[in-house]
């Protein structure tokens, strides 16, 4: 096979897995998506493939337990959850998948951000003008990441190098030795 | 290994297999239907809903001139009990909004008894339905904002959205659409001979 009707085989079967999937709610056989499923992640691996985010993303599209493809209205119940008095780790907002196959539930975290939410936050602590200030900084920081640019530090790489410092070494022996015309020196030999 | 196979090696297995999205069968290209002209359909919401929110601050919810939902959870069990006409706007291009959360908002408008109508807005319109919303009680977090169609709207104005907006395809729900949900065993015993 050359490479053109191997990609095809890949295509095919592939496909044909992924359709197989999909075609078992019809069938009524829940018991068997765990093992459609796992056999065409396996293959995608094997091709060293990269899904895309709608397939591959968590297991929003596949239960994590048992492996079936949700359906709304037949085997997933879909609701959010909101926690009134949140810890740190746990987001306010949850959106919350039950499988009705393997009745497992699996929450997905929903960043709230709403002006509501954000307008009671800014009313419970006041108003606080920070985020102009640190923009400010962020300005400075870059600019002085700007004035150790590539070009400087090459510069300076070139002056440390080691051929460069035993050139410096030479000039001031040479400085050193050579009879200067200065007064200075005349004086010192004096 | 040289830095730049690394390199090379990571941009092959970054790319993206699309194949398995251009299935007829699951038909996920085209998870939301294709409008025809967005511009409309936004002008159309706008100039009949959005503008007039602003003005109905004071007026309880059920005495306004059409119902609307824009809480997820209510838009789901309206759409898994209900059996009426509705249209469901949907801002699925902003980023704002959760993509998981939307991702199986097609299915359930297919699976549905009622009759939906699903529109994905531009851009953009996230926000703007935010703002058009915030003096009232309603809050749309979700980017979802359904509209009843009932006696409170014209025929005309469901008429020319639907004409706007190709019907949902999943050709794999087809058989399942028609199995009951949720099976249930008998129990029974037979006597002994």
């Amino acid at each position: 096979m050359n490479r053109e009707q191997t990609e095809k085989f890949r295509d095919k079967q592939l496909i044909q897995k992924y359709n197989l999937i999909h075609l078992l709610p019809t069938l009524n056989v829940p018991e068997l998506s765990g093992l459609y499923l796992k056999s065409f992640l396996n293959a995608t691996k094997r091709y060293q493939l990269q899904l895309p985010p709608l397939i591959n993303d968590s297991s929003s599209k596949f239960c994590g337990s048992c492996g079936a493809v949700r359906i709304p209205r037949f085997n997933v119940e879909m609701s959010t959850v909101e926690h009134n008095k949140t810890t740190a780790d746990e987001p306010p907002r949850v959106l919350q998948y039950k499988c009705l196959n393997c009745s497992y539930t699996e929450t997905f975290p929903l960043e709230s951000q709403s002006r509501n939410q954000i307008k009671l936050q800014n009313k419970d602590q006041g108003f606080v003008a920070t985020w102009p200030q640190e923009k400010q900084q962020e300005k400075v920081t870059n600019k002085v990441e700007k004035k150790t640019s590539a070009k400087d530090r090459a510069k300076k790489r070139k002056l440390n190098s080691l051929s460069n410092l035993l050139s410096k070494k030479n000039e001031e022996k040479k400085k050193q030795n050579s009879p200067s015309l200065s007064l200075e020196s005349f004086m010192q030999q004096g | 290994m040289s830095l730049k196979e690394v390199d090379k090696k990571l941009v092959k297995r970054r790319q993206v297999y699309r194949p398995v999205l251009d299935n007829p069968f699951t038909n996920e290209r085209a998870l939301w239907p294709r409008v025809k002209d967005p511009q409309f359909i936004w002008e159309l919401l706008n100039t009949t809903v959005l503008s007039k929110i602003k003005g109905l601050a004071s007026v309880p919810l059920n005495e306004w001139p059409w119902d609307v939902i824009t809480d997820y959870n209510e838009i789901v069990q309206l759409l898994e009990t209900g059996e009426e006409d509705v249209v469901l706007y949907v801002c699925n291009r902003d980023s704002d909004v959760s993509s998981v959360l939307l991702q199986q908002i097609p299915l359930l408008c297919y699976m549905s008894e009622c009759s939906v109508t699903l529109v994905q807005l531009p851009s953009g319109s996230h926000q703007a339905i935010q703002e058009a919303i915030t003096s009232s009680p309603l809050r749309c977090q979700d980017g979802l904002l359904l509209l009843r169609c009932n006696d409170k709207i014209s025929d005309n104005f469901r008429d020319q959205i639907a004409q706007q907006v190709d019907p949902l395809q999943f050709p794999w729900l087809e058989g399942v659409k028609h199995l009951p949900a949720t099976v249930r065993r008998l129990k029974t015993s037979q006597p002994s001979r």
